[in-house]
């Protein structure tokens, strides 16, 4: 799971601004159906720091 | 009759366009500081700043484009096989820290935001390294002189008011190229080869500085269809030296298993009753059952061929909606399909020059504008048509929602893609 990006961030936005009472969630550019709690748990995620190697 | 056939060869139009060529490669190698030197050069790393043009992505249809940076990171090691490529930066509504490395046989991708890493199925040197090669002008003619056998001479062209050879070269992958040797120089200038679907890719190679003895362009630029796609300014450049030192897997990533390939053939999933997702290779529409037809959401690439798919399972109902989620030129592919099933295509007044220009005839084309929402009602089922816009993505973004309240009590919403994909620089 990944954190989640701005553009999924506004989607979530706008899924609670909206009311939706969303369970599932399919998308353009893959076969994967997710679940709100996808959505959900991705937003809780923070991007992490790791120490990189370059000069 | 040997002497004839000689002289016969010596002026056949393959022989001298071999002979010319080789001839131009000749005169850039002493250029960029010799063919020893070249045929020495093992390993570059670069440290640059990239700008970068959303052309036919940003957020709002036609120009200017959104523009983005990009700090970028590069090394590549030719007798080890390794390559060693990072991208930092914000564009479309994604944010990446990410690398490739591939060392040989082994490789992997590191989602530095993420904080993981993954073993690439398939490590391939030449592919993840050709759009470094293709932008480091003393990296292209250490290919020409790999494979001169491949080049032939094209012809003599004026460029920024200089005569240029063209020569073409084949790299291990990708179309072939066509180098601009300015005549005076012998220093690369330009390069262009054709790509589909993008069209025309223009790469210009300014600012020469020399570093160990090779010249190295500090700018360059590449432009897509001549409008501008990519600027690059090189902070730093070194050559010959170990590249080891960055192909280290950082401990604290942790290590996921590679995701499996996106099928190649189509597969069509049933989300929910008479809700379908069908697709391969990275594109996807949802085709929705209403009372007497189906309305489709989505146009990337392949609509007929998922159309097709959808004519297994949904025989005769006909296509009389097809939903435009927004306007970038990889989700309007489907415009002249939908318009090829007599379907009147969904969008917003924003976008409707983008969605005539995509289609096959835009006079013709059947245009239903949507003002915050639509809604499909078929008698057992609702379908709302939503803009969620604006967005990091797409000023206006549509999203299919079914609520289904009175039919089943699945609820899915159709956003515009999967949520850990992420947008990088097209080279």
């Amino acid at each position: 799971m990944q954190p989640a990006q701005p553009v999924t961030k506004r989607l979530a936005e706008a899924i609670d601004k909206l009311g939706l009472n969303v369970e599932t969630i399919v998308g353009a550019h893959s076969p994967r159906i997710a679940k709100i709690e996808d959505l959900r748990r991705s937003l809780d995620i923070n991007p992490v720091k790791v120490a990189q190697v370059s000069p | 009759m040997l002497t004839a056939a000689s002289t016969q060869a010596a002026d056949s139009l393959p022989l001298k366009a071999v002979n010319r060529a080789n001839e131009v490669i000749d005169a850039a190698l002493a250029a960029y500081g010799g063919a020893e030197a070249i045929a020495n050069l093992n390993s570059v790393v670069r440290k640059s700043h990239f700008i970068t043009w959303a052309t036919n992505q940003s957020r709002s249809p036609g120009a200017p484009w959104d523009e983005n940076e990009t700090i970028n990171f590069a090394a590549i090691d030719f007798e080890n096989k390794t390559f060693v490529g990072k991208n930092e930066g914000t564009g479309g509504g994604f944010n990446f820290n990410g690398s490739q490395i591939i060392k040989g046989e082994e490789g992997w991708q590191l989602d530095f935001r993420g904080g993981s890493v993954t073993p690439l199925a398939q490590p391939d040197f030449d592919n993840t390294s050709g759009p470094f090669i293709r932008v480091t002008a003393p990296l292209l003619v250490k290919q020409l002189q790999d494979r001169r056998q491949t080049s032939h001479w094209l012809g003599e062209v004026e460029f920024n008011d200089r005569m240029h050879d063209v020569v073409t070269l084949v790299m291990e992958v990708g179309p072939a190229l066509s180098l601009y040797f300015d005549q005076e120089t012998h220093m690369l200038s330009r390069s262009e080869r054709v790509l589909p679907p993008f069209g025309q890719v223009d790469y210009r190679f300014t600012d020469y500085q020399t570093i160990d003895g090779i010249p190295f362009s500090k700018t360059f630029k590449l432009y897509v269809n001549d409008q501008p796609n990519i600027f690059i300014d090189r902070h730093s450049t070194w050559v010959n030296q170990s590249v080891e030192q960055y192909t280290g897997l950082p401990e604290d990533l942790e290590v996921v298993e590679t995701a499996p390939p996106q099928p190649n053939d189509i597969e069509l999933q049933e989300v929910s009753v008479g809700v379908f997702l069908v697709g391969a290779g990275g594109t996807y529409a949802m085709f929705v059952e209403m009372d007497d037809h189906v309305v489709a959401v989505g146009g990337t690439a392949g609509i007929p061929d998922r159309i097709k798919a959808l004519r297994e399972v949904v025989k005769d109902e006909p296509i009389k909606f097809g939903v435009m989620t927004h306007h970038h030129n990889d989700h309007v592919l489907g415009v002249p399909a939908y318009q090829g099933e007599d379907a009147t295509v969904l969008t917003v007044k924003e976008n409707e020059a983008v969605m005539r220009a995509a289609a096959t005839d835009a006079d013709s084309l059947k245009l239903q504008f949507v003002e915050d929402k639509y809604v499909f009602d078929g008698g057992n089922r609702t379908l709302e048509i939503i803009d969620i816009g604006p967005t990091p993505h797409a000023e206006h973004l549509l999203v299919g929602w079914l609520p289904e309240k009175k039919y089943c009590s699945r609820q899915t919403i159709f956003p515009i893609r999967s949520m850990a994909s992420c947008n990088q620089p097209n080279r």
